[in-house]
């Protein structure tokens, strides 16, 4: 066999024993805050570790929190003068990686001169591969590292709170009243919401008081439910009693930020129409451990 | 008198000088250390759907999973979104589900995370008409991220 043939055969066999191999990562810190003097750079930067080599692309997206409480993610345009694509640059957007090894991802955030309150945006991390499956379920795994960009330097108290609940609705569900409104935050800032439900009779005796949260907060056991700029957010609660059908008097208190907001009254009349949740059931073995 | 005052005066001049001597020797700081949320899923591939019913026939199950591992120092959320099998202009009806069957979930509040978990799909064929025979793929994308 000739050396020619020799080197062939190990060009041919380098061909067919290459596998596409994942590449897999490790991100850190997944939330980055941002905070400084408008129209200037400020710097940020996180770490990607290949736990297997591989190669990795950087998006910007732009977040919008969705009813339930969770995040919606959206890629950036910077034709949308409201995208955030506009105000976060990256240096480098691919990155490959060894095994083992790791790269500091950079970039800068200008936060325009006219911009006001409290903005997320996102740098996403995904694997940079080309695939294509004829047959079966390609698989992508991206990371999120959240941009919790604070326009005010420190001005927070001057951030006029403003908020509305409204669209009470109730329903009998098994073992007691599930009770769900909208709430929404019409400030420039991000809040806790604590929300307590109290029911009471005729003779306006309390006959029951509970919390209601976003799914997202259910899912999380957290007490408060988070609500961003501009957000309007479904939360829930059951009371797990009996409650005879008849008329009753339903208050919602609402704190954000641990300020109380205005009270919300309804008289409502409590009458068994038997419903399925949709909410208990997204709540029920959802949180993992 | 004077040799009272003088030793007074030096009694007092090296407590004084101890006190100072003691204030340059020790000092107090408040240590602090910031670790940032760190997360990684490992251990998840590209996976096939197999049927246990008659390949093709009308109403045939196909499902097929793997499983990944999820650290993370912190909480996380993770979600997932999937688009139809297709191929070409042919789609099937496809559900997915993280572990449970639900599209998303949370980690503990306030802990620590290392677990596996798993992800899965499914889809029924309609009528032996209604797609045609061949391969169908589809693409899934999931997120780790804080919030």
């Amino acid at each position: 066999m000739s050396i020619l043939s020799i080197i062939k055969i190990i060009i041919m066999s380098a061909f067919f024993t290459t596998t596409a191999m994942a590449g897999e990562f490790a991100i850190a810190p997944l939330v980055i805050n941002i905070a400084g003097e408008k129209n200037t750079r400020i710097p940020f930067e996180f770490t990607i570790k290949a736990k297997k080599p591989g190669a990795v692309k950087l998006k910007i997206f732009d977040l919008n929190q969705i009813e339930t409480g969770h995040m919606g993610f959206v890629e950036g345009d910077k034709s949308n003068k409201d995208s955030k694509a506009n105000w976060v640059s990256i240096k480098d957007d691919e990155y490959t990686i060894k095994e083992g090894d790791f790269s500091v991802a950079t970039g800068y955030v200008v936060i325009p001169s006219k911009a006001k309150g409290q903005h997320l945006a996102a740098v996403m991390v995904e694997e940079l591969e080309n695939k294509e499956a004829k047959n079966g379920i390609v698989v992508n795994v991206r990371y999120a590292v959240i941009l919790k960009i604070d326009t005010v330097m420190g001005k927070k108290a001057k951030i006029r709170t403003k908020t509305n609940f409204d669209n009470l609705t109730y329903r009998k569900v098994e073992g007691g009243w599930e009770f769900e409104g909208e709430f929404k935050n019409e400030s420039q800032a991000e809040g806790r919401l604590f929300t307590e439900l109290q029911i009471r009779n005729q003779d306006r005796k309390l006959v029951g008081r509970i919390p209601l949260k976003t799914l997202s907060a259910w899912q999380r056991n957290e007490i408060e439910s988070m609500v961003y700029p501009g957000s309007k957010v479904k939360i829930f609660g059951k009371l797990p009693e009996e409650l005879l059908e008849g008329n009753y008097e339903v208050r919602i208190k609402n704190k954000f930020n641990d300020r109380n907001q205005p009270l919300f009254k309804e008289g409502i009349t409590l009458k068994v129409v038997e419903e399925t949740s949709p909410n208990q059931a997204a709540v029920d073995g959802l949180t993992s451990t | 008198m004077n040799l009272n005052k003088l030793a007074l005066a030096t009694v007092i001049g090296l407590v004084g000088f101890n006190a100072q001597a003691a204030d340059l020797d020790s000092d107090s700081a408040t240590v602090t250390m910031s670790v940032g949320l760190y997360a990684s899923l490992t251990g998840l591939d590209d996976f096939a759907l197999s049927t246990s019913d008659a390949d093709g026939s009308a109403g045939a199950t196909y499902s097929g999973s793997d499983t990944f591992n999820l650290e993370s120092n912190g909480q996380v959320h993770v979600s997932m979104v999937g688009s139809a099998l297709s191929n070409g202009a042919d789609t099937l009806a496809t559900s997915y589900g993280l572990d449970n069957g639900n599209m998303e979930f949370d980690t503990a509040s306030d802990a620590v995370h290392n677990a596996t978990h798993s992800v899965s799909a499914s889809a029924v064929l309609g009528a032996i008409s209604a797609q045609k025979a061949g391969a169908y793929s589809s693409a899934i994308t999931i997120t780790v991220s804080s919030i």
